[in-house]
C-alpha cells in the first residue's frame, strides 16, 4: 500500500516532510484535511483515535499511516522515513510549535556516531525550523558536532546525577570526563538550561531511596568544575514517581534542601515550576 | 492640616502608673536600632544596624539587617537578617536566599528580606508572657522578594512577595510564594484589568510591579479559634497583609492555600462591618496570654491603596480607595465586629475637621502590651504612643531623628519589652511627664499669653456650642 500523508493546507511542517519525500522519491497519497481528504481523515480518526495525540493547540500535522503504523509530528514522519525504526527514542513528539520543533533527544542510547540523527537534524535546520534538543551528557560527541555546526538554538541538558550515578540512573556509563565534555560545550550563542533530575537511586540494600541532597551538591559541582562558572540557568526537578516504586513522592518542602547545596556551587539553581 | 514646624522631640508625655513599662526598640531615620527607656533616654544604640524592623531577643541582642541592596536595582531588598548581641557582634546571620549581581555592585547572596520576620519561638516578634523567641535555636520565617513574571496577573515584571522558612543552621525548608495564590484572593473582574495595566510599577530594576506588597507577616500561634475546632487558624498558619490590595490573608502552612481574608472590598460584603481598611500594615493575631488574645489587630493607614474603578481621584483605578487618617482596629476574625479601636474620635479630635492629626498614610504598627495598653507607631510623623484600653493617651514619644537622605523622622515600626530583656543595664528611673500645657509654652523670645489691651464687647451673644463649618462635622448638632 502506498503510505498516506495527512496534511493540512498552509502547515509549513507538512510541506516539509512532503519537500523530503519529493526530494527521495518516496511515493504518498496526500490527504489534505481541509479539501480532498476530510472524509478520509474523519474516518481514519474515529478508526485510530487511541493513536493520535490531540494537544491544546488541536492535533499536529503532518500525519503519515503506513498502512500499519501511525507516525505524527515533522520529526517522527522525518526519522522514520530517514531511517525506518533505527531513531525510536531519540526522535518523539515536539512539545513546541510555532517555528520551533522539540522532541530530539540525543542521548537517548549510546551511538556510534549518529549520522542518522544528525542528517535529520540538519534536514530540520535547512528548512528553517529552530531546533531545540535535549541531552544527559551522553554521546557527547554527537553533541559537539551539533552545536560546532550551529544546527540548533536551544538545549535542555537533563542533568541525571553525578557521573558515577549514570550507570545506574539510565543504564549507561557515563565516564567523569565524558560528562564534563558535554558540560563544557554549554553557552551561547545556544539558549540552554540544565535541569538536575532528582530520581531513585537503588541502595545497597536492595532498596531504593532518593538521590541525596549530597549527591545533587555533587553533580552541581561537576557543573561548575567542568564549565568554571557558577553561574548557570540551573534547575531542580523531581522525578515523577512509578506507581510500582514503594517511597514516598519527593515534594517542594523537601526540594529545598536539595536546592540549598545545589546553590553552594550553582547559585542560580531553582526548583523548577512545571 | 497645619503641622508645627517647631516642637518638642523625645518623651513628652509618661504617666509611669498607667504604662506598661520596658524599653522600646525602633529604627532611628539613617542612624540604627536605638533602645529607649520611658523617659526617651538612649540605652543603647546599635550603630548602622539597619532594622526592617528591629526586634530585640531575650538577653539584649537584637535582630536586625547589614544593610540594603542598591534602590538602583531592587526595592527594600535587605542583604540579609542578622542577629547581633550587646556588643555589636554578628552571631547568627541568613543571607543566602538569591544570588545578585547588579551592574557595578558586587556580586553577592542576598534574603531579600523585608518588613518582617519572626523568629520560632513567638509568633509576633514582641513581648508575650512565656513566648520568647529563641535565641540560640530555632527556626526563622523571613518575608521576601522573588522577581517574576505570571501572565495571571500581567506581563511585566513583578517585584512578587515570599515567605520563607530558614533553619538556625541556613536552610530554607519552605517557600509561598504570593502570585502562585492569586485566583484566591477574589479580585473583581475590574481590578484584575487595572492590575494586567499597573502593578503598582516601581521604577527601579528597570520598572518592577510590587503588586501585592506585603508589610507583615507573623505567625497566629496557639489560638481559641483552633482551640474550637477551627483548622483555619492552625496555631502554624501564617496571617500577612498586602497594602497595596487592602488585603489581610491567613495562608495555611500546610498546603500554602489562602484560608481566610478579608477585603479587598468591604462594601457589599461581609467586611462592611469594618469599613475599608486601606494601605494598612501589621495586621496580626494578638497571640494567647495578651488581653484581646486571638482577636486582629491592625494599623489601618488610610492614605491611598487599591485597584478598582476609576474615578477623579484615580483616573487609571490604581490607589482608588482614599482616606485622610489612621485607625487602630482590634476586631473578631469570625464575625468582624470591632472589638476595640483608636480613631481620631477615640484621640479626641474633631472628626472629620481634624481627623488626620492621627495619620500615618504609610508604614505603623500596634502592639497589644500585657496590661491592656496598645503602643501604637504613627510612624510617618515619628510618632510612638501608648493609649490604655480606654484610649488615655499615657506615653508619647516622638523620634529626634530626621534622616538626611531621607528628610523625615520616621518610624517603621518600634515595640515595647520588659526591662529583664536587657540584663546589661539596671532598670532606669521613671520620672513621670505631664503634658505641656501649649496654651501657654513659648520658645525664647515669643511673647507670653494673653492681650497687652483688652475690652468687653457690648451687644454681642455668646460663642455657640455647637459648630456649622464649612463642612460637616462630628460637632454638628451637638448641644
Amino acid at each position: 500500500m502506498m503510505v498516506q500523508l495527512f496534511s493540512a493546507t498552509g502547515c509549513m511542517r507538512c510541506n516539509i516532510v512532503k519537500t523530503y519525500m519529493g526530494m527521495n522519491q518516496i511515493a504518498y497519497e496526500e490527504l489534505d484535511i481541509h479539501a480532498n481528504g476530510k472524509e478520509a481523515f474523519k474516518i481514519f480518526y474515529r478508526e485510530n483515535r487511541s493513536h493520535i495525540f490531540r494537544g491544546e493547540e488541536g492535533l499536529e500535522f503532518p500525519i503519515l499511516h503506513t498502512g500499519t503504523r501511525i507516525y505524527q509530528g515533522v520529526g517522527v514522519v522525518l526519522a522514520y522515513l530517514m531511517a525506518d525504526n533505527r531513531l525510536d527514542g531519540f526522535v518523539c513528539r515536539s512539545e513546541l510549535s510555532h517555528g520551533w520543533v522539540s522532541g530530539l533527544n540525543i542521548s537517548a542510547r549510546p551511538l556510534d556516531d549518529g549520522h542518522e540523527l544528525l542528517a535529520l537534524i540538519r534536514f530540520l535546520k535547512d528548512q528553517g525550523l529552530m531546533i531545540q534538543v535535549e541531552t544527559d551528557g551522553r554521546n557527547p560527541i554527537l553533541l559537539e558536532t551539533i552545536l560546532k555546526e550551529k544546527l540548533i538554538h536551544s538545549l535542555v541538558f537533563h542533568l541525571q546525577g553525578p557521573a558515577k550515578l549514570y550507570k545506574t540512573l539510565t543504564g549507561t556509563a557515563l565516564t567523569p570526563e565524558e560528562l564534563s565534555h558535554s558540560l563544557s560545550l554549554l553557552g551561547p550563542p545556544v539558549d540552554y538550561k540544565i535541569i538536575l533530575e532528582i530520581s531513585p537511586v537503588p541502595q545497597e540494600n536492595g532498596s531504593s531511596d532518593w538521590m541525596s541532597p549530597e549527591q545533587a551538591a555533587q553533580a552541581a559541582e561537576c557543573v561548575a568544575t567542568a564549565t568554571g562558572s557558577k553561574k548557570h540557568p540551573f534547575f531542580i526537578r523531581a522525578m515523577a514517581l512509578p506507581e510500582k516504586m514503594d517511597i514516598p513522592q519527593l515534594q517542594p518542602p523537601a526540594l529545598f534542601k536539595y536546592r540549598t547545596l545545589c546553590r553552594r556551587y550553582m547559585v542560580l539553581c531553582d526548583i523548577l515550576k512545571l | 492640616m497645619t503641622y508645627p514646624s517647631i516642637y518638642p522631640t523625645g518623651t513628652t508625655i509618661y504617666h509611669p502608673e498607667k504604662c506598661f513599662n520596658g524599653y522600646t526598640v525602633f529604627q532611628a531615620k539613617e542612624l540604627g536600632a536605638l533602645l529607649i527607656d520611658m523617659n526617651g533616654g538612649e540605652v543603647k544604640l546599635w550603630k548602622g544596624l539597619h532594622g526592617f524592623p528591629n526586634k530585640l531577643l531575650k538577653g539584649g541582642q537584637i535582630l536586625g539587617h547589614t544593610g540594603e541592596r542598591s534602590t538602583k536595582y531592587g526595592m527594600q531588598d535587605y542583604r540579609d537578617i542578622v542577629q547581633v548581641d550587646w556588643e555589636g557582634n554578628v552571631v547568627w546571620k541568613f543571607n543566602e536566599y538569591e544570588y545578585i549581581e547588579d551592574p557595578g555592585e558586587e556580586a553577592q547572596w542576598m534574603a531579600r528580606a523585608h518588613h518582617d520576620y519572626q523568629r520560632e519561638g513567638n509568633p509576633v516578634g514582641y513581648f508575650v508572657p512565656g513566648m520568647e523567641a529563641m535565641p540560640d535555636k530555632g527556626n526563622t520565617m523571613i518575608l521576601g522578594h522573588k522577581n517574576l513574571v505570571n501572565r495571571s496577573i500581567c506581563d511585566k515584571n513583578l517585584l512578587d512577595d515570599t515567605i520563607y522558612e530558614v533553619s538556625f543552621e541556613g536552610d530554607i525548608l519552605w517557600e509561598w510564594v504570593c502570585s502562585d495564590h492569586f485566583d484566591e484572593f477574589g479580585f473583581r473582574e475590574e481590578a484584575k484589568n487595572v492590575l494586567s495595566r499597573d502593578p503598582n510599577m516601581r521604577p527601579c530594576g528597570g520598572g518592577m510591579g510590587d503588586w501585592m506588597h506585603i508589610n507583615s507577616m507573623s505567625l497566629l500561634g496557639p489560638n481559641k479559634w483552633y482551640d474550637s475546632g477551627d483548622d483555619r487558624f492552625h496555631p502554624d498558619n501564617i496571617i500577612a497583609d498586602g497594602r497595596e490590595t487592602n488585603l489581610i490573608f491567613i495562608i495555611s502552612k500546610t498546603t500554602g492555600k489562602i484560608v481566610w481574608k478579608i477585603g479587598p472590598y468591604y462594601d457589599y460584603t461581609p467586611e462592611k462591618e469594618l469599613g475599608w481598611i486601606i494601605g494598612q500594615h501589621h495586621a496580626h493575631m494578638i497571640p494567647r496570654g495578651l488581653p484581646g488574645e486571638g482577636n486582629i489587630l491592625v494599623y489601618d493607614n488610610g492614605g491611598w491603596a487599591g485597584y478598582g474603578a476609576c474615578h477623579p481621584a484615580s483616573l487609571n483605578g490604581t490607589k482608588n480607595v482614599l482616606r485622610d487618617y489612621s485607625r487602630v482596629l482590634e476586631f473578631d476574625p469570625i464575625s468582624l465586629k470591632i472589638i476595640w479601636q483608636f480613631t481620631p474620635h477615640e484621640a479626641g479630635l474633631v472628626h472629620p475637621t481634624d481627623s488626620n492629626r492621627f495619620y500615618s498614610p504609610f508604614i505603623s504598627s500596634a502592639q497589644r502590651l500585657p496590661n491592656g495598653n496598645t503602643l501604637i507607631t504613627e510612624g510617618s510623623g515619628g510618632r510612638i504612643i501608648e493609649v490604655t484600653a480606654s484610649h488615655e493617651l499615657v506615653w508619647e514619644y516622638i523620634s529626634p531623628y530626621w534622616g538626611k537622605h531621607f528628610k523625615m523622622n520616621m518610624v517603621y515600626r518600634a515595640y515595647r519589652y520588659p526591662y529583664d530583656y536587657v540584663p546589661q543595664v539596671e532598670a532606669p528611673p521613671q520620672i513621670a511627664i505631664s503634658p505641656l500645657d501649649v496654651t501657654s509654652f513659648r520658645v525664647p523670645g515669643a511673647s507670653p499669653k494673653g492681650p497687652r489691651s483688652q475690652v468687653q464687647m457690648k451687644g454681642v451673644v455668646p460663642y455657640q456650642t455647637s459648630s456649622a463649618l464649612c463642612v460637616i462635622s462630628d460637632t454638628d448638632g451637638k448641644r
